[in-house]
């Protein structure tokens, strides 16, 4: 068990977290999959087991009750189990003022959708090294 | 008897005489108190008519000009007089305020008179009168008094023709002693001309008040509009892109499961039945890689019309720097040739590793719509040849593909906004590719020209100026 790799997922779009739930965990990944960024918050707040904490966020911007940028603002200072946690951001909006705005609360990756699913697991792979 | 006639007669004669002295008196003394009573109702009159027509002038908006000379004239034919001039000096000139005379032959001596003579007294407070000798029985006596009114020098010349010079004994006489309540009048004139024009200057101003607030509601609902237009552009985006995802993603999960379906169907399959499915997988899977393809493909036709719309709302963002082209070209030809297998792309390269000024995001994004409409216009089997070349201090791109080329009669709408050749017919787009190419190039200080025949392809140049102190 402690080659487990945990990623959270989160994703508003119930098919499409579903199936990058999916394609991860085919991928020989453990996921945690969120509603949007509130839910996850929480998740981060109260989880105290080291095997549990996500190694890497993949997470939407445009979510209900908390976007996925205010999310990586308030991971950052939750303390330091989240300080440096890779995060990649995978979304519908391509406007130059988010990646700025990501770039600068130093998210890893900010992929526009469609992506291609192949370019996603190599950037995984990337962060958090190959599934066991 | 006789004596005492005589006595009462001189008496009576003396009587008499008293008698009639004392008349005299009274009766002189009555003409005196009837002029003095005269000249002071006119005087009272004078000014309420004035007062009243300078009161008609406020309420009917009139011109206070009309009002100033209203009271000369009125004045004057009280006066008798032949002229009353009304003067404004400031700085060393001299402007008529207004004029009224009798005869207006003598208009020009008069003002010419008053012009030349006013200044000798013009700081005195009180009235004084300047006579001239025009022939041997002619005098032109002016009566001057003055204003000081709001830091100008405001003279008022009363005129009479006359056989003798008038002196200041004859003021009374003739009716001079007016002149302060004309004074007093004129005043009220220019009080009246000066408050109207701080009315004025304030309705101006509340006017252009309003008009500002007009122009910043106006101003504020063509942003909001614009910001609606623009949200609805990132939203339509943001709505394309997510079913898109969807697709893709599901997609990508039946193609797994199926290769791994097929992995397992092979160790189970006879020889004759594994050949049947392996043509089927082949045959999924290139209808699967197509779907993917065209998911790329909308996805791209979503940012061309995206960066178009942004384009035109806030212009073109070009961060330039200096940077190498073969590195960008290389990147971009890798993403873009598995599109058609069909069609090579062949690079020569001259450019001797040159350096230009242009932005990086931008440059990337003109390749990509240069070298995928060559390989989207390419006839089958054919090849597109990218050339970088190095002449005198100029870096030419060229992509030069054997397509379908661009009609004659529509080579000129190249770069337009949503033109598509006649002959695309069931090749895909929006026609905002080329358009955007134009605009980033120019937007960096470079150049895009190309030639094309119908049916033989088309060659794209762009020139880059080559940055010679790195």
């Amino acid at each position: 068990m402690s080659n487990v790799i945990n990623i959270a997922c989160i994703e508003d779009e119930p098919i499409l977290r579903q199936n990058l739930s999916e394609i991860l965990r085919d991928s020989g990944y453990s996921v945690r999959d969120f509603n949007d960024g509130a839910e996850a918050l929480e998740y981060m707040q109260t989880v105290q087991s080291e095997l549990c904490i996500p190694k890497l966020v993949i997470a939407d911007i445009n979510m209900p009750k908390m976007t996925g940028l205010e999310l990586v603002r308030r991971m950052r200072t939750i303390g330091s189990a989240y300080s440096s946690t890779p995060i990649m951001l995978l979304t519908a909006l391509s406007k130059a003022q988010y990646q700025t705005k990501a770039h600068d609360l130093n998210v890893q990756e900010y992929l526009l959708k469609p992506i291609d699913y192949n370019l996603l697991l190599a950037k995984v792979e990337q962060y958090v090294g190959p599934a066991h | 008897m006789l004596s005492i006639i005589a006595y009462y007669s001189t008496h009576l004669y003396t009587l008499v005489l008293l008698i009639c002295i004392c008349y005299i008196i009274s009766l002189l003394r009555k003409n005196y108190s009837l002029k003095e009573r005269n000249e002071q109702m006119s005087e009272v009159m004078f000014i309420t008519n004035m007062t009243s027509a300078l009161s008609d002038v406020i309420r009917d908006d009139k011109d206070v000009k009309d009002a100033l000379h209203c009271i000369l004239s009125t004045v004057r034919d009280l006066l008798t007089a032949d002229a009353i001039i009304l003067l404004k000096y400031r700085d060393g000139l001299e402007e008529i305020l207004s004029i009224s005379v009798k005869n207006p032959d003598n208009e020009n001596l008069m003002t010419a008179y008053t012009m030349i003579n006013f200044q000798e007294n013009k700081n005195t407070s009180s009235i004084y009168v300047k006579s001239h000798k025009l022939s041997d029985n002619t005098y032109i006596n002016t009566a001057f008094s003055f204003i000081w009114y709001d830091n100008i020098d405001i003279i008022i010349a009363v005129q009479f023709l006359m056989d003798k010079e008038l002196k200041e004994e004859h003021f009374t006489e003739y009716g001079l002693s007016i002149i302060p309540a004309l004074r007093g009048l004129i005043i009220q004139a220019l009080e009246t001309e000066k408050r109207r024009n701080i009315d004025n200057i304030i309705q101006a101003k509340n006017e252009s008040d309003k008009k500002a607030i007009e122009l910043a509601h106006q101003l504020s609902r063509e942003l909001e509009y614009k910001q609606l237009q623009n949200d609805f552009i990132s939203l339509a985006s943001h709505e394309f892109r997510t079913p898109l995802a969807v697709i893709g993603s599901s997609l990508f999960i039946i193609q797994r499961n199926y290769s791994a379906f097929f992995n397992k169907i092979k160790e189970i399959a006879t020889v004759t039945e594994l050949q049947r499915y392996e043509e089927l997988f082949h045959k999924n899977n290139n209808l699967a890689s197509n779907m993917q393809s065209y998911i790329k493909h909308l996805s791209s036709m979503i940012d061309s019309t995206l960066k178009v719309a942004i384009m035109e709302e806030h212009g073109i963002t070009s961060h330039m720097q200096n940077i190498q082209i073969r590195p960008i070209l290389d990147a971009v030809v890798s993403k873009l040739e598995h599109l058609r297998n069909d069609v090579d792309i062949i690079i020569q390269d001259h450019s001797n590793n040159c350096y230009i000024r242009f932005d990086p995001m931008n440059l990337e994004l003109v390749i990509t719509n240069l070298i995928s409409n060559a390989i989207k216009y390419s006839r089958p089997d054919t090849s597109i040849l990218i050339t970088l070349q190095q002449i005198d201090g100029i870096l030419n791109l060229f992509v030069i593909d054997k397509g379908i080329g661009i009609p004659k009669e529509q080579r000129s709408k190249m770069f337009q906004k949503f033109f598509r050749g006649s002959n695309t017919c069931t090749i895909t787009g929006i026609g905002v590719g080329l358009y955007l190419t134009k605009k980033l190039v120019e937007a960096n200080n470079a150049s895009i020209s190309f030639k094309s025949r119908k049916n033989v392809g088309t060659e794209f140049r762009v020139c880059f100026d080559v940055v010679e102190d790195i």
